[in-house]
């Protein structure tokens, strides 16, 4: 019932108060473009090409704090420990590589020098709605000395799985792990990937970076490029849960997982897991992405009558199934 | 010889299409198309000065130009998409159609003066790009007075003409950041070894401003001319001494990997020639090759320039106003048709899904090639 109410509500309240900028006029268009030019001004010597030395692969990056934190995108970093990052008047600086979650596409990297170091701010990406104006920047084809990052712009097309956006700012290889601005000048996406289409420009939205942040500052690198589920070291609570009325039912308790020592029974009905309400069983590759092997979940289940809430630590799926290869 | 400065091992990463959906939701299209009407709507506001002097150009019943009149009959167009056609035409206003001829072209700007009998057009009236800053809204118009494409300013007014890029002809280890850069190769003949660097020398700073590694210094290089003499100071077995090599043209390395040639030639057509201007500006308008020869407008409606090139996925080319001014200011080489000139080959004008189809079975196709390719060589 409440279900059914929820998009309703949002389409009527979109209509009258939709934050998505309106263009009707030159003078909407005339402010739109101060908009764009202030956030490129604000913001160009923050994004930065991010070559890796040893592999002589490049792509992009954005600094997000005045110590050096960068963010970029997973691939941009991957088999590579250091980092050599040029700043669009061309000096370079080295860079430590941190963490990477791969299945968000998301990484970080930190400049080694003490800085002050010039960055933009963080937005997130969770309240943009289609058809919002961004700005893309990076550093396209590699770094250039005759130009400064370019500049496209763009709206939001559509939203997808695990918090990636797709825009119509155009993108190509090098550009990958450039920043995606909102109108504000605020990081809302880091560039990952690109359909055919030229409408297809698919950026890894700073909500979900910001759910994988501390394992990822952490140094912890996890996760599969395009999220593989047959991942051996992706982790798993050991259920195999079907969708009911309110929640999923636990259908088998595999023995070696970390759920049969916490004591979970087939027919328990999981209800919520890390805080999270859970309805649909695509629910956990949301929750899951951002943790990994040895964390501890917190899981309410019903049985019977009774409410029970029970702390799982996660185990890599290939512990629970030590014969199964990718 | 290679970019030898910026090291050859460069590629560039990565966004390879991973297991996303390549389409938009019904529901978010409706939106953003919707929205997209309303901003064409707006930009009729600056339309007026442009289609005023924007004429198609046809070869058959094909459009392959736009050209931009020029007063006196003549109209101003891209010359490597209308100079191999054996017959070029253009329409009135009352849409009748007019016979072009093609009198002279400006090889370096790949520029063409075409005559039109009877078109009594106004004089196009340029203005400069210079002062439009990054992110500037940019519009291409069309005859009807519609904007084919709105972008904005990518990048701002520069040359990407070789000789506009000093060339010194060493290899460096880009590994290596620290006090100054190491040399691993010089090319022969090249300013380098004039001025007798040698493999092993320690390049420490340029017109006595240090550098850290290889990028600041082919960064700085490039950022001169062929024939500036920078200053270099060198540390070769433990003592410092100064050399002023007189740098080259920095022959620009046009092939690109396979990758991201890919992904350029996926996205649409590109023009033949979309490099070496002496000035232009970068949009990220999405055109398409046959669209050359716009007019490109601000939201002054004032014109900034000319269409010039399609090059790749995120890249059209303007040639700025007071650039094309200067320009028709000098003398027109004159155009001499070849009569063997054969009726070059279009391709289709594909629409969007046909375009992807396409393009996928190609790199199947290529790929099959590969494979037989190896076969045969017993691999």
């Amino acid at each position: 019932m409440i279900k059914n109410l929820i998009p309703i509500l949002i389409l009527s309240s979109a209509t009258l108060l939709s934050a998505a900028p309106k263009v009707q006029s030159l003078g909407d268009l005339k402010k739109l473009e101060k908009q764009i030019q202030k956030v490129v001004r604000e913001n160009t010597d923050a994004t930065v090409s991010l070559v890796s030395p040893r592999m002589g692969a490049s792509g992009s990056g954005v600094i997000v704090s005045s110590e050096g934190l960068i963010l970029t995108a997973a691939h941009v970093i991957e088999g590579s420990k250091f980092m050599t990052v040029i700043f669009p008047d061309g000096s370079q600086e080295k860079a430590k590589v941190l963490g990477a979650n791969y299945s968000r596409d998301s990484a970080m990297v930190k400049l080694v020098g003490e800085g002050p170091w010039p960055y933009a701010e963080m937005g997130d990406s969770k309240s943009l709605e289609v058809g919002d104006f961004v700005v893309a920047m990076g550093h396209p084809k590699g770094y250039d000395p005759t130009r400064r990052p370019p500049v496209r712009f763009g709206r939001i097309m559509t939203k997808r799985e695990l918090d990636f956006i797709t825009t119509d700012c155009t993108l190509i290889g090098g550009d990958s792990g450039g920043p995606l601005f909102d109108l504000r000048g605020k990081v809302v996406g880091i560039h990952s990937n690109i359909g055919s289409n030229r409408q297809i420009n698919n950026h890894a939205g700073l909500s979900g970076f910001k759910r994988s942040w501390d394992n990822m500052l952490a140094g912890k690198s996890w996760g599969v490029l395009g999220g593989d589920l047959r991942d051996l070291n992706r982790p798993v609570m050991g259920l195999n849960l079907a969708a009911v009325d309110g929640g999923l039912i636990v259908d088998s308790v595999p023995e070696r997982g970390p759920a049969f020592a916490a004591g979970f029974l087939p027919g328990d009905i999981v209800t919520s897991i890390a805080g999270e309400k859970i309805s649909k069983v695509e629910q956990l590759t949301g929750i899951f992405v951002d943790l990994t092997a040895g964390a501890e979940v917190e899981v309410t289940l019903i049985r019977g009558q009774k409410k029970l809430n029970k702390t799982v630590k996660l185990a890599r799926l290939g512990e629970i199934y030590p014969n199964q290869r990718r | 010889m290679k970019n030898l400065i910026l090291s050859t091992l460069l590629i560039t990463t990565g966004l390879q299409a991973q297991l996303m959906v390549d389409d938009i939701p019904e529901k978010d299209r409706a939106t953003t198309d919707a929205q997209g009407a309303r901003i064409f709507k707006a930009l009729r506001a600056v339309n007026f000065e442009a289609k005023k002097v924007v004429y198609p150009i046809y070869a058959g019943r094909e459009r392959i130009a736009y050209g931009i009149s020029l007063g006196e009959n003549l109209l101003l167009t891209k010359a490597s998409e209308v100079v191999t056609e054996r017959a070029i035409f253009t329409a009135s206003r009352e849409n009748e159609a007019l016979a072009a001829k093609v009198i002279g072209t400006y090889p370096e700007e790949d520029l063409a003066i075409v005559e039109v009998a009877g078109l009594q057009a106004a004089p196009v009236k340029w203005a400069e790009a210079e002062s439009l800053d990054e992110g500037a809204i940019l519009a291409a118009i069309r005859a009807d007075g519609e904007a084919q494409a709105m972008g904005v300013l990518s990048v701002k007014e520069r040359s990407l003409k070789s000789e506009d890029q000093g060339f010194l002809g060493i290899r460096m280890d880009p590994r290596e950041i620290g006090q100054g850069v190491r040399v691993e190769h010089v090319e022969p003949r090249s300013a380098a070894a004039e001025a007798g660097i040698k493999v092993g020398d320690v390049i420490k700073s340029i017109d006595s401003e240090k550098v850290k590694g290889s990028f600041e210094l082919s960064t700085r290089l490039r950022r001169m001319k062929s024939g500036d003499q920078p200053e270099i100071e060198l540390l070769r077995a433990g003592k410092d001494f100064k050399v002023k090599p007189k740098l080259r043209e920095r022959e620009i390395d046009e092939t690109q990997s396979r990758r991201l040639e890919r992904m350029d030639r996926m996205s649409g057509s590109q023009s033949r020639v979309r490099g070496d201007f002496r000035s232009v500006i970068q949009s990220d308008m999405e055109l398409e090759s046959s669209h050359a020869g716009l007019p490109v407008v601000d939201l002054e409606g004032r014109i900034v320039g000319m269409v010039i090139a399609r090059a790749g996925r995120i890249s059209t080319l303007i040639l700025p106003g007071d650039e094309i001014e200067e320009v028709l200011r000098k003398e027109v080489t004159p155009f001499v048709p070849n009569p063997q000139a054969e009726r070059r080959v279009r391709p289709r004008i594909l629409e969007g899904d046909q375009r992807d189809v396409m393009s996928r079975e190609l790199e199947m196709m290529r790929r099959m090639m590969e494979r037989l390719q190896r076969r045969l060589e017993g691999e």
